[in-house]
């Protein structure tokens, strides 16, 4: 507890309220874009957090430009139906129909205010459930950390998409980038095909700029003559009226509360993924609404806005404990929060509390204030985020290649990596274009790289006997948790043939996009 | 063929190579991409078999030339960068962009490329001291 107050003490320093300031103003700008998610937007600003020479304030923008971007991003969901992630695609679905009736602002209002909600008790729990957590993790061994590894990448795989193949594929792809490079245990270049600029490997930062910038892009570009998606206007109102009614909050507690249960543990599990959490807060509203008598649902239902967008960000306060206790990035936001902690070599994993105690601490404590600065500034300050989405497309586009661009080369100032992250692009505008998810990838070379040291850090005590690893109790139970979790998606149809009952089509899906 | 086709082809055929290169690497490092590629390859062949059995099941749809347009004008502005100079190329290749993706008014385009090519350049040389190339222009 005194930690966390100390934490205060630190981020209540002026500049830092500052650094907050500027990063969730900074994060809305971004996000506030069509199809940028968070991952993007922490993955774009990166660059100017480069001149801190002191971590403290970096994280602490950080903290801003996430809950900035994850606020922008559903303002967009709402508005104009293009989420930028498939963790808001959730909420896309009933706030845009909200949006049509005109009900804009009721549904931008139970979005931020869950939000808020939300990320105020995951911070809390994740206040005091990462210390434990930590102290467990110090137990783990080699062998457990390439279970869990491989645990947190398939798991995402079998939720997100519509195939089991093309997600496992994907992440194929992203375990190859990962391992192009010199092998760090023994220095043999692999996959370099004798290009010396790409023995450093491929940072993981111009990957998520490629997928989700320029690939993104590239497919938008492939479908801008097909008409044009127009934006649902802001009802006109008083400068404070007409957010929410004595009704809409009757409606919106209790999904935020429930979203929240959701949202927090699901993130915590190093199987990761607010994808899972919020498609399940989804139907969860959904059923509730049906058995109290029609509900909303089809026609823009507040608890369809509220419950989803309350278990998104209290997903992200729980990937924050695999993240800091394990050093495990779940989502590929945390993974690119993980390269900015690798950029001021802070080292997350079960020594971090005690090697940067202070650090962290600031960094929990950041993410209350951002929560409340969110609130504070956007929600007054909705019509100029709203002008932002008034851009032209084509310049708006071409406007996030340029920034793209910018971001890559300002990591080392190598065109050879932004001629990558453009490759890595056309890649993803395949996937994208050919139903490949690309959250797996991402996940695949953040990873992958994990998963084969600590794989062979283990086998060199285990005297290179791959059994002896893998029947470890604890090894085995998360490696059959993982194969399990591939079986998943198909259990309706495995329950219904268990009944005789007849088999329903297609197979379970949590967002169809990354 | 379709480009469903072709797409799930060339996955094998890529996997395949991968796997050949992998073969390759000495010692130790070599276990881990054997078995990513050797899974990459399977899984591509299975993916392969579905795209063939559900051939034509699907509608596909097609894409027009923008995507690869906007590919020659990024490698372009990768190569000129560091000769022609930040501000000119990418207030270049922003005009470019925006046209293939179908602006059609060139004063307004020309003065947004202008702005935003030295409002990057002034953010990132100024306020966080990154280094971007200069080029023909005397700054």
């Amino acid at each position: 507890m005194n930690d966390l107050v100390a934490g205060f003490g630190t981020v209540l320093q002026p500049m830092n309220l500052l650094f907050a300031a500027i990063g969730v103003t900074l994060g809305t700008l971004v996000g506030v874009l069509p199809g940028i998610g968070p991952a993007l937007t922490i993955a774009l600003l990166l660059p100017v957090t480069f001149t801190f020479s002191d971590p403290v304030g970096a994280f602490i923008m950080f903290a801003g430009i996430y809950y900035g971007a994850m606020y922008g991003g559903s303002t967009t969901s709402i508005l104009l139906n293009t989420p930028g992630e498939s963790a808001s695609v959730a909420t896309a679905m009933e706030g845009h129909l909200m949006a049509r009736r005109g009900r804009a602002r009721a549904a931008l209002a139970t979005a931020a205010i869950g939000s808020f909600v939300a990320g105020t008790i995951s911070t809390v729990l994740l206040t005091f459930v990462a210390e434990p957590v930590g102290r467990l993790a110090a137990t783990f061994q080699a062998g457990d950390y390439f279970a869990l590894t491989a645990l947190a990448m398939v798991s995402v795989t079998a939720l997100v998409g519509r195939s089991t193949v093309r997600g496992l594929l994907s992440l194929s792809l992203g375990l190859f980038v990962g391992l192009i490079g010199l092998d760090a245990m023994t220095g043999q270049p692999r996959f370099t095909f004798g290009v010396p600029l790409l023995s450093d490997g491929v940072d993981v930062t111009i990957v998520i700029v490629g997928l989700f910038a320029i690939g993104e892009v590239l497919f938008c570009a492939a479908n801008v003559r097909r008409g044009d998606d127009t934006m649902q206007p802001l009802e006109r109102s008083g400068f404070r009226t007409g957010w929410l009614s004595a009704g809409d909050w009757r409606r919106s507690w209790r999904p935020w509360l429930r979203g929240t249960a959701l949202g927090f543990p699901f993130g915590a599990l190093p199987a990761g993924g607010a994808e899972a959490p919020t498609f399940l807060s989804y139907t969860i509203e959904k059923r509730l609404a049906e058995r109290s008598g029609g509900g909303e649902f089809g026609r823009g239902a507040i608890e369809g806005v509220a419950g989803p967008e309350a278990a998104n960000n209290a997903s992200f306060s729980g990937v924050l404990v695999p993240l800091l206790t394990l050093g495990l990035p779940t989502s590929a936001t945390a993974a690119v929060m993980l390269a900015a902690f690798q950029i001021f070599n802070v080292q997350p994993g079960p020594q971090l509390f005690q090697t940067s105690g202070p650090l962290v601490w600031a960094l929990i404590a950041s993410l209350y204030l951002g929560n409340v600065l969110l609130l504070v500034l956007n929600l007054p300050l909705i019509q100029l985020w709203v002008k932002v989405l008034l851009v032209p497309r084509p310049l708006l586009y071409a406007g996030i290649l340029v920034f793209a661009t910018v971001a890559v080369y300002a990591l080392n100032g190598s065109l050879f990596e932004v001629l990558v992250a453009y490759a890595i692009g056309v890649a993803g505008y395949f996937m994208r274009r050919h139903d490949f998810p690309v959250a797996p990838a991402v996940l695949g070379v953040i990873l992958g790289p994990m998963m084969e040291t600590q794989l062979r850090r283990a086998l060199v005590v285990a005297d290179g006997d791959f059994l002896t690893v893998v029947s470890k109790p604890s090894t085995a139970a998360i490696l059959i948790v993982a194969g399990a979790s591939l079986a998943v998606p198909y259990l309706p149809k495995i329950v219904a043939r268990l009944r005789r009952r007849p088999v329903p089509a297609g197979r379970l899906a949590f967002g169809d996009e990354d | 063929m379709t480009a469903r086709l072709a797409v799930a082809v060339a996955l094998v055929a890529g996997g395949v190579f991968l796997l050949v290169q992998a073969w390759g690497i000495p010692g130790g490092s070599r276990p881990v991409p054997l078995v990513i590629c050797g899974a990459w390859v399977l899984l591509a062949a299975a993916h392969l078999a579905q795209t063939v059995r559900e051939h034509g099941a699907r509608p596909e749809s097609g894409a027009g030339r923008e995507p690869l347009l906007i590919v020659a004008v990024l490698v372009g502005y990768a190569i000129l960068l560091d000769p022609v100079g930040y501000l000119v190329s990418t207030a270049v290749a922003f005009l470019l962009v925006a046209r293939i993706l179908g602006s059609r008014s060139l004063p307004r385009d020309a003065v947004v490329a202008v702005l935003l090519s030295a409002g990057v350049y002034l953010a990132f040389t100024q306020l966080l001291s990154i280094r971007l190339p200069q080029g023909v222009l005397p700054l």
